[in-house]
Order: structure tokens, then sequence, then C-alpha cells
């Protein structure tokens, strides 16, 4: 979610200057015209704005650019953690080729944002339509299906692991009482269920945001489409279809977008619930890049697979944009 | 509909501005009353397995009786404490005073950021030669001392004996004793199973998911005088240790120990299992529960050699220019030691042997049997990678005891991997 601010702005400022180039190419010669008292006037407007900009931009510089340049540095050397660091080239990039953790971790990361991305969006769309159709108790809906994202992860993971723990959690308990099943279900501790439990309690925790989201969309489409369409005898499928979804592109652009972005970055809800486990079958990528940075104290490492992180958030990144904006336009 | 919206962020804000704002009052409360006193203490701790209560009380007690010295206590959990601590030392922002296994000394010495303390003993009354000598040894690096030994513990069994009665397994004392080795503590695991009415009873509980499994498998390891770090080498994967985890794994398939356990400490105490491996501080927290009738022992020799797993708690002193914090530091952690006995309380075993045959703590329960235990441990390598290794061992068996691979897999990947971890450090 960090993202999203600096991210907006970072966007908003490419459009400015994509198109402020574009003008001044358009118009070379006139620019040459431009008396000095309006390049003076544009030199104090750009003073102010950069006055306004200097408490952003200060910060950005030194906790987003400055770490991000050193943080490449540090994945070209090796040596523990606060000692000497040895230049060593890419040769752990190298290492992670041939680390089965790695590749378990990435490919654990990358089936988490498939399958998490769209059960998200779908799902928040379905209870946003759901709030929208203003039946009675709709503001009580509302509100539970926001609350859950008020919830700090610690908060919230633990009412999960309350319910799902083996022996003494809620689920088994109730499936238990009304003879659905006998023993324990290791909702936890097997591979699979765990990968589920971890879906389930961050679609709860998050798609009450997304719900907004989508809401905030829905709000936007005008009544008379869907009275024109009502005249022309469409069903409400149709009327979905043909004017509810194209209408809310914008939204679902930025839904997918920040919701595969927040599902790359996965690691409190694995770490607090499962740990990982069983074993290793549940850590996320950025979870492995913690262990090795602060447990087996090893930055250099840890800094390099940081990196393929990032390009591989880029790539994908990069694979939304095309598909889903450049339609838009 | 908008207005919804905004009372619902506006109602966002509201809560988080009212949390920020009784964190804010309870910070400056608690600086009013450090500021009474002349020096501050912050001290770390690690102790998560229900012995935080008996230090905190310790630390109270230090409070009252030391009018210039005000120590404040940070409990962290276990599993997160190297982390949080290395760090803090090395961007110097750590406690004045912490909690260091012995076995993680090596890790952390080197690093530069820990105080030698051989100048500030004198100065603060320090005698070395109260300690026991083997734990002191454990401190010393250079010819210098690092820490000061606090205590040592161990891998112990403790037994319900309301469970084990009804099974037939205590002798005439009341007690249960083994004299026939791994095979026999399988039979009686089972015998427990057969007889005991109460289903909800599970013959043997340890967690399942952390680091207990390695512990357990550590001590059986051990017991048949199986290697675990050679050198710079990786030397887990032999006869031996296969046939440890083995063993393990049978417990589990067999329905003996349960899978995914990860509160044994709480199945053990409600009187929900007939058998506990656990470390001596869980003592302590047995003893409060008032319906439980347990037994603890050494774990009985089920292989060659009768060995556990143990390791000790230390104090160290994380770098800092102010010489009178240090020294009241060092004044702090020598106090502890001599404090021993109440600490014993928890199950620990004191530093120095003079406290050891005091009365106060000769008079508790269990604990100077546990005195004794202490000389079957084998102590972890000491080894900078120790840490990470022991890591790739709980994740490693976590899968073998869920049955996601054999025991030899198992064994053979950890080898590989603890091998990749310690060359790349």
């Amino acid at each position: 979610m960090y993202l999203f601010p600096s991210s907006l702005l970072a966007g908003g400022a490419c459009k400015l200057s994509k198109t402020e180039g574009k003008k001044n190419k358009a118009f070379p010669k006139k620019r040459e015209k431009i008396s000095k008292v309006k390049k003076r006037e544009r030199w104090k407007m750009n003073i102010t704005a950069w006055i306004f900009l200097f408490p952003f931009v200060f910060l950005y510089l030194i906790f987003m650019v400055y770490p991000i340049i050193e943080g490449f540095i540090i994945s070209l050397t090796t040596g523990g953690f606060g000692g000497d660091r040895e230049f060593i080239g890419l040769s752990n990039y190298t290492t992670m080729l041939t680390d089965v953790y790695f590749w378990e971790a990435l490919w654990n990361t990358v089936i988490f944002v498939l399958i998490s991305t769209p059960s998200i969006v779908v799902l928040g769309l379905m209870m946003a339509l759901l709030v929208n159709l203003g039946l009675k108790g709709t503001t009580i809906m509302r509100a539970a299906f926001f609350v859950p994202y008020m919830l700090s992860i610690s908060v919230m993971t633990s009412i999960f692991v309350f319910i799902f723990q083996p022996y003494t959690g809620l689920l088994n308990e109730i499936l238990q009482s009304i003879g659905l099943i006998e023993g324990e279900i290791f909702w936890l501790g097997e591979t699979g269920l765990a990968w589920f439990s971890i879906l389930v309690a961050t679609l709860w925790w998050t798609v009450g945001f997304n719900m907004v989201l989508f809401l905030a969309g829905l709000q936007d489409i005008s009544d008379e489409w869907y009275e024109a369409a009502d005249m022309d005898g469409a069903n409400a499928w149709q009327k979905f279809w043909h004017i509810t979804l194209p209408s809310l592109r914008g939204v679902l652009t930025l839904v997918v977008i920040l919701q595969s972005v927040a599902s790359f970055k996965l690691f409190g809800q694995p770490w607090l619930m499962t740990g990982g486990g069983p074993g290793t079958s549940t850590r996320p990528l950025v979870q492995y890049i913690y262990e090795l940075g602060f447990r087996n104290w090893n930055p250099g490492y840890a800094s390099a697979v940081s990196y393929v992180l990032f390009l591989v958030m880029m790539i994908f990144a990069f694979i939304q944009y095309k598909l889903l904006i450049k339609k838009e336009a | 509909m908008r207005n919804y919206l905004f009372v619902l962020l506006m109602s966002v804000m509201v809560i988080s501005l009212a949390a920020c704002g009784a964190e804010g009052e309870e910070g400056t409360s608690s600086d009013e009353n450090e500021s009474a006193s002349s020096v501050e203490l912050d001290y770390w701790v690690p102790f998560s397995g229900g012995d935080g209560e008996y230090m905190e009380s310790l630390v109270n007690q230090f409070n009252e009786e030391h009018e210039d010295i005000e120590v404040s206590m940070l409990n962290i959990e276990w599993d997160e404490y190297y982390t949080k601590l290395r760090t803090a030392m090395n961007s110097q922002s750590g406690p004045d005073v912490a909690i260091s296994h012995a076995s993680r000394l090596i890790e952390l010495v080197p690093s530069g950021n820990v105080e030698a303390l051989d100048g500030l003993a004198e100065e603060a009354e320090v005698d070395w030669g109260e300690f026991s000598e083997n734990q002191l040894e454990a401190t010393i690096f250079d010819d210098q001392h690092y820490a000061v030994p606090l205590d040592a513990h161990a891998l112990i069994m403790y037994y319900n004996k309301a469970h084990l009665e009804e099974a037939g397994l205590l002798n005439d004392d009341g007690e249960y004793e083994l004299d026939g080795g791994i095979d026999q503590f399988i039979n009686d695991l089972k015998t427990v199973e057969e007889t005991v009415s109460d289903d909800d009873v599970f013959p043997f509980v340890s967690n399942t998911n952390e680091v207990y499994p390695f512990w357990i498998w550590y001590m059986l390891n051990a017991q048949q005088g199986g290697s675990y770090i050679d050198g710079d080498q990786a030397a887990m994967n032999s006869e031996q240790g296969v046939e440890a985890l083995s063993t393990m794994e049978m417990m589990v398939t067999e329905g003996l120990w349960p899978k995914n356990v990860s509160n044994a400490y709480d199945l053990f105490r409600s009187g929900r299992a007939a058998f506990n491996f656990a470390g001596v501080w869980a003592t302590g927290n047995y003893e409060q529960e008032e319906s439980l009738e347990f037994g603890a022992s050494p774990i009985p020799q089920l292989f060659d050699n009768a060995k556990t797993w143990g390791d000790s708690h230390t104090l160290i002193l994380p770098s800092q220019d102010d010489e009178e914090q240090k020294l009241a530091a060092l004044r702090f952690s020598d106090w502890l030691a001599d404090n021993g006995a109440f600490w014993a309380q928890a199950g620990h075993v004191p530093a120095k042997p003079s406290i050891i045959d005091s009365e106060e703590y000769q008079e508790l329960e269990y604990r100077p049997g546990y005195a004794e235990v202490l000389a079957d441990v084998e102590y972890m390598p000491n080894h900078p990678s120790l840490g990470a290794v022991n890591d790739v061992m709980i994740q490693q068996f976590s899968q073998v005891l869920n049955g996601d691979m054999t025991p030899e897999e198992g064994l053979e990947q950890a080898e590989q991997n603890a091998q990749n971890t310690i060359d790349q450090n």
C-alpha cells in the first residue's frame, strides 16, 4: 500500500513532463518570442513549485532513491552484517540460479499473485454491486465489509490463527460439533490448506478497500444510461456487461495494479500465520529476503534477491500497463 | 452515499489518532518514573517460554533495592530476538544490557559491538572465580571476558503422573523410570495410548513446527554420538542423524505425537498429554497449574549415551560510551547471577555454584536435580553460522514430520542447505 501515493505522484509527474515536452516541440519558434517578463514569471512559479515539493523530494531522495542505489551496490558484494564488504561482481546473482529455496519462494509468490488478484477483484466488485443496490441494512453491510481493512496485520492474523489452529481452533471445533469432520484438519499445517488459509485471511482483510474503490466508480456512472438501456429493453446482465463493466475500466485497472503490487509484497500473512511452513512451502520471496538478510546475516545475497523481485514486479507492471491502460486510450 | 464514505474514512482517522494518543501518554508517564533515578538501563530478554515473569519480578526487586539504577525490561519473542538485538547493536541503538545465549556469543562478539568486561569487572566488584568454570569458559574470547553467565538450561522430560498411573507405568516411588532404551519408551507411549481412558490425551507432545524438533533431534543424535557441524563442514547427515529423525517421524506416523502442535506447553499444562520433552524453564509454568501433578527428570537414556541438548544464558553489554551506564549494567548483571536462586524458580540452573549449594536453591522442588542434568549436556558446536544452520534444520524437520519427505531425504537436503549457508557467510 505504501507505494500507492508515491507511484501516483511519480506517474503524475511523468505525465506533466511528457505533455510539456510535446508542447515545446510543437511550438519551437514561439518560445523564443516569449518576453523576459514572462520568463521571470515562469521562473518564479518554478521556484514556488520546488519549495512546495522540497519536503517530499528531500525525503524521497533519502528514503527511496538512495537506498535503492545503495541496495544495488550491496547486492554486488559479500560479507557479514555490518562488517567489511568485498566486491564480487554478479556472483550473488549466479548463485541464485541454482538456489532451490529462491525458486521455490519466487514460485510461491507468483502463484499467490495469480490467485489472489483475480479473487480480490471479483469479490470486491461483487460486494460493491451488492452494497450499491440500496437494500435494507446496506449501511451495516458496507461498514462490515470495510472494518477488517482498519485492523493491523498482526491483529488480523491473530484472529485467523485462532480460527484455523489445530486442537483448539474455532473452525475445527465447529466442523466437529456439527459432525462434518472427525479428528483434526491442519489448516495451517498442510501446504494446500495453508495457502487457502492465507488467501482467505488476505481476502477478508483487504477486500473492503477495493470495494470502496469500486463503489466510488459505480457512483460515477450516470443513471441516465441505465434508463436508456431500460427503454431499449436490456436485461440486468446486459446492463452490467455493456454499461457497468466498461465504465469501471479505470477503477478496475487501478485495483488490479494496486492489488498485484500488494500481493508481490506478501510477507506478513504467511510470516505470522504459518511462518512460511510447513517447512518452506508457503514462504514468499519477501520472507526469504528477510531471512537471508536478518537471520543468516547475508545482506549481499538478500539485496540481490530483492533486485530480482523488483525486476519481476517491473515486468508484471509493464504487462498490465500494456494490457489494461493502452486499451483505454 | 459520499457522506457515508466520508464518515467512514474520518472514523478510521479518529481511531488511529486515538491509538497514537494512548501510546504517547504511556510513554510520558514511564519517562517520569525513570527520571527520578540517576542511571537508566534498557534490558532486553528473549524469555517467551513462561520464564519472563520471573525475570520481571527480579528486575522489580532490583529496582526497589537500588535507588541509583532503574532498569526497564523488554521481553522479545524468542524467535525474533537475535534479529532485533543484532540490528539494533549494529546501528548503535541497542540496549544497555541484554541476554545472549552462550552459543550465540560467537556471532555477536566478533562484530565488535559487545563490550569487553575485564576493566569494568574490577570496578563493579565482579569476581569471575564465583562462576562455574565450564560456563565461564564459553564467555571468553581472546582471553577477555565478554559476558556474565546467568544460568544453564537443558532439555528434560516431563510426565503427567495421573495418566502414567492409569497406564501402570509408575514405580513404587510414584516416578517414571526407563531402562529399556528407545524401544521400551515407544512401547510405553503405546501403552498410554491404549490404556488411558480419556481419548483427548496424547501420549507425547512437543511443538512440531518450530525449534523443538531440532532440539529433540539434537538430543537423540547426541545420544548416539552423531555429529552436527564439524569444523566448517555440515555433518548432520549420518547414520545416527537419520536414525534420530526416523525415530521422531515414526512417533508422528504412529499417532503417538500429534502433528502440527504449536502450543505444547498449554497442552501438557492442561493435562492433555502424558509425556513432554521441554526445557527446564517450563517447570515454573507447569507448577502454576494446580490441578497438574507432574514429574520432571533428565531425558532417559534412549540410545548409547545419556546426553541432552542444552545452552546457557549470559548477559552482554552492547558497546556504548557512557562509563557510568556500563558500570551500572555490569553491577545489575552480577546481581542477577547472585539472585540465581530466585531465577531458578523458572527452572534454570544458576551459574554460581555457591548458589546451587545454597539452602534456598536446594529446598526448591525438582531444581536440585537439574543441576546434575548439566553434566549430560552436549553443547552445540561453536560456529558463527550456528543460528542460520539451526534455522535450516528447523525448516527441514518440519517438512519431514509433516510427511512431505522421508527422514533420509530431509536430512540430505538439510546438510546440503546447511553447507550452502556456512559457505555463504
